[in-house]
């Protein structure tokens, strides 16, 4: 039998590609984002919120895996119609601008921070403009295969960093256990789930991948890992960095880093973790940038990608490095309106179709 | 009928048709000799210019034979005019063949003398005097029947003799090649301590039976497929049948049948030719000039290219895993392999990446170094009259130069240009203020590093990228660094090497950082599609079970 010399979409690929979308934010927000809601129990209130995100996550993913190969918009299209599918296709859109425009613009005010502190900000961003206009142009199979090969560092970085802080942490800082109150915690804490909103970008390239028992296997053990990094990383940040502490800090794993002491020689290390943040940074924003432009080619009648994604990052980085049209505060509550709207479409999505399923016994 | 069927017509009006339009399809199925033949022969009125094949008339043939081999102008051409003898009668002949290309010995001991001495006692009834030369008298072992005048032009322009006889529409080629060829010797840039020292030589044949020697698989196909429109360089195009992937040995096929030039020196030129990419930084197509090697590629399904005139042999696809690998991988101890293998990988990163982070450090990222540290690398750059980029430059150049001129310059002077050149150059270097010595020591480790490559090419290839990484590394930092890993990592990932991904992970043996001993070798990289995918069963030492 003759076979033709092709890749497949690995299921480790797929796994770094999930553990990435779930991770990034540690570099930049995550660890200082929950003592802010919860204050002491701000690693509880990480539990409690991957626990809701990994359910939503094995809603989609149980009802998702078995539509024959079909992305979330094609899901869309057959449940909704053309227009259903092109509204969700536009919240996706919007979600992926913002953010992309924040995590471009967080990527560089963290480089800027570690190392070019007198820099301008435009400086930083160039380089991640650079990269995620060049990565969106490699295309989606390269940057599969470049996951594979820079997110176990990103993840060997975390998790030394909290096996180095972790056992000089003080317990007590963990007290109260229910820190600012439950309604904090458990109430506002579940606004944290935005925070996981970009997985169901993983739901554009299922079709891509094997068997629907696979990619259902490494989405729910990927996502697993990657919310135990999180939650990790976060029970080291709250008992090393007391509250209030922890919920000052622009960003908290850096400031976490700088708790590392193994011997002179080994006291400053922080260029790892620029290195693992500026990777992980670049892979996140090419993704996006993909997605962004691949949408834009299968719901907007785009005919060819490429031409675009230069003008698209330009416009981005422009927003990050040039007039500050849209401030800070306003972007962040378009990032939790679109990622709730993209996480509530999903749902509903996955929802109506299991619904018309079983009421039809339609294949869909 | 077309007009070159009606202009041959005219010419061969006695001729039958068949013969008519045999001689029109050879004319357009062999371009070569059409232009060949419209240029440079005289006499166009000859049977041998309309048709491109060879005329019952020896005297045609001979003129035809002059015009085309420039007889006048090349004094080692030889032309040997003698007389067959037969049984009843003397019939006029003629060889052709190059001095020097040709064996004389074997031409006066198996060709002259059996056909103008020995002669034919007793003819088999009814056989044609091509039958009779052919059967009774030549008695050199590969000899065929030519009958189309371009590939003798070939064949005998490659070391073979052709005998024209009188009245026969063919030639009688003899294969008795007899130039000065290098032997069978030891490998040079893939050198092992232990493992076998044979290397392939110049000649394609001998290199073809090198690999045929290891893997005696009758399976094993060497297709013969000729580069060069006027050179016609043999090349060995060879792989497993029922274990390579059709398509790749159809894609290998598909571009060296494609290559349109006149002439081809070695397999450099061919890699050329046929990569995806030319400024691809990494090698695109493995070259080895060691047998074992080939032939361990050959049998985890890939194609190999043998060219003459080239003791390096082409295997193809390459990935970025096989540049890890080393012929002395397989010959040692499972432990001393992979900490071997280790040492490697640590020198090919520190040959790319050790003169940006000390640029990056140096220049941007103090911190990064201990107090003590960073106040000492101050202390020997306190009188240095150079940008510190400026001076690593300076020096790495510095050490180019010194690799480049070892290479040319003979043996016994060898030495002498590693003490001029490392011992008194970096020491006056650094006494003289123009580089510090902490610089010395990062550019020795920075070559250290490169020659500790698996290969040439890939040394190379680290050699010329770490530039680009001194230029980030001073423009940047680490960021500049992580950016240049980051779009070295996206040009790798997005190309291909005759359709397998260059960075294709495969669950076969070619993990790039670990070597598995040979009992765990079941499978055949997966990137390659193979018809087999298993090597031998999970369990391939039986003789375990019977303990």
């Amino acid at each position: 039998m003759t076979k033709s010399p092709t890749l497949t979409f690995k299921s480790l690929d797929t796994a770094c590609i999930i553990t990435n979308l779930l991770t990034y934010r540690i570099f930049t927000r995550i660890p200082s984002l929950f003592p802010r809601t919860a204050g002491s129990a701000a690693a509880v209130s990480a539990l409690y919120s991957a626990i809701i995100a990994f359910l939503i996550i094995w809603i989609i993913s149980t009802t998702f895996c078995r539509l024959s190969h079909k992305n979330i918009l094609d899901t869309a299209g057959a449940v909704f119609g053309k227009i259903g599918r092109k509204l969700i296709a536009l919240i996706i859109l919007f979600y992926l601008g913002i953010s992309s425009i924040i995590a471009l613009g967080e990527f560089s005010e963290f480089t800027k921070l570690v190392s070019f502190p007198t820099a301008p900000l435009a400086f930083c961003a160039i380089f991640f403009f650079v990269a995620a206009t060049l990565g969106a142009f490699g295309g989606f199979n390269a940057l599969s295969r470049m996951h594979r090969l820079f997110i176990p560092l990103s993840v060997s970085v975390l998790t030394f960093v909290v096996i180095s802080t972790l056992w000089k942490g003080d317990l007590s800082n963990l007290f109260p256990i229910l820190g600012r109150g439950a309604e904090n915690v458990f109430g506002k804490g579940i606004s944290g789930v935005i925070m996981y909103t970009d997985i169901t970008l993983l739901f554009l390239i299922a079709p891509s991948q094997n068997t629907p028992q696979e990619n259902k296997r490494t989405l729910l053990t990927a996502s697993a890992f990657s919310f135990l990094i999180v939650i990790a990383v976060m029970f080291a940040f709250t008992v090393r960095i007391p509250y209030p502490i922890s919920a000052e800090g622009q960003f908290p794993v850096y400031l976490l880093f700088k708790q590392i002491h193994y011997g002179r020689f080994f006291q400053r290390i922080d260029a790892i973790l620029l290195f693992a943040a500026t990777l992980s940074g670049m892979l996140y924003l090419s993704l996006n940038l993909f997605f962004f432009t691949n949408i834009l080619r299968t719901d907007f009648g785009l005919s060819d990608t490429k031409p675009v994604i230069f003008p698209l990052a330009l416009a981005f980085f422009f927003c990050v490095a040039g007039v500050k049209f849209i401030s800070a505060q306003t972007l962040n509550i378009l990032l939790f309106c679109t990622g709730f709207g993209v996480l509530a479409a999903s749902l509903v999505t996955i929802l109506f179709t299991k619904v018309r399923k079983k009421l039809t016994n339609e294949k869909i | 009928m077309n007009l070159r069927k009606l202009f041959i017509y005219q010419s061969h009006k006695n001729n039958d048709m068949e013969q008519l339009d045999k001689s029109s399809a050879s004319l357009e199925n062999n371009p070569g000799i059409n232009s060949y033949i419209k240029n440079n022969i005289k006499d166009k009125n000859s049977y041998t210019y309309k048709s491109g094949r060879i005329s019952p008339n020896l005297a045609e043939n001979i003129e035809f034979i002059r015009d085309a081999f420039e007889a006048v102008k090349n004094f080692d051409l030889v032309i040997r005019e003698f007389k067959v003898k037969l049984s009843d009668r003397f019939v006029d002949a003629f060889l052709i063949f190059y001095d020097g290309l040709a064996n004389k010995e074997y031409i006066n001991r198996d060709i002259l003398n059996p056909l103008m001495t020995q002669g034919a006692d007793t003819m088999p009834q009814g056989s044609s005097l091509e039958e009779i030369i052919y059967q009774c008298m030549l008695s050199q072992a590969p000899n065929s029947k030519i009958r189309e005048m371009q590939t003798i032009i070939e064949l005998v322009g490659f070391g073979n003799c052709a005998v024209f006889v009188d009245g026969c529409t063919c030639a009688f080629v003899a294969d008795i090649k007899g130039w000065s060829a290098r032997s069978v010797g030891k490998p040079i840039s893939e050198a092992v301590l232990s493992g076998p020292q044979e290397a392939f030589c110049e000649t394609v044949m001998t290199n073809i039976a090198l690999i045929r020697k290891i893997l005696k698989d009758p399976n094993l196909i060497a297709e013969n497929i000729p580069i060069g429109t006027k050179s016609k360089t043999p090349c060995a195009l060879m792989y497993i049948n029922g274990v390579t992937n059709i398509a790749l040995v159809r894609e290998a096929k598909r571009r060296l049948t494609n290559l349109d030039t006149e002439y081809i020196f070695s397999s450099a030129d061919v890699e050329m030719l046929i990569e995806e990419s030319t400024l691809f930084p990494l090698p695109q197509v493995l070259k080895t000039e060691r047998p074992d090697r080939a032939a361990a590629q050959l049998a985890d399904g890939k194609v190999i290219i043998i060219v003459q005139g080239s003791p390096f042999v082409l295997i193809l696809p390459a990935t970025a895993s096989d540049l890890a690998e080393s012929a002395e991988d397989n010959y040692v101890r499972i432990a001393e392999a992979n900490f071997m293998r280790a040492v490697r990988l640590i020198g090919c990163f520190l040959a790319l990446f050790l003169p940006g982070i000390f640029i990056s450090v140096a220049l941007y990222h103090h911190e990064s170094i201990p107090t003590d540290l960073l106040f000492a690398i101050e202390a020997t750059r306190e009188k240095m009259p150079f940008p510190i980029v400026l001076e690593l430059v300076i020096m790495i150049m510095s050490f180019e130069l010194i690799k480049e001129a070892s290479i040319r310059v003979p043996d016994p002077i060898g030495s002498t240009l590693g003490i001029v050149g490392g011992l008194i150059l970096g020491q006056s270097a650094v006494s003289a203020g123009i580089a510090s010595p902490l610089l010395i020591i990062i550019v020795s480790i920075t070559a250290l590093g490169s020659f500790a490559a698996p290969s040439v090419s890939v040394s190379r290839a680290l050699s010329v990228m770490q530039f680009a990484f001194i230029f980030l590394g001073a423009t940047a930092g680490f960021t500049g660094i992580a950016l240049g890993v980051f779009l070295l990592s996206l040009y790798l990932a997005s190309s291909r090497s005759f359709g397998v991904p260059y960075m294709s992970s495969s669950e076969g043996s070619d993990n790039p950082f670990v070597v598995s001993p040979i009992w765990r070798r079941e499978k055949r990289p997966s990137a390659l599609a193979p018809q087999r995918s298993l090597k031998q069963p999970r369990i391939s030492r039986k003789w375990k079970g019977d303990a």
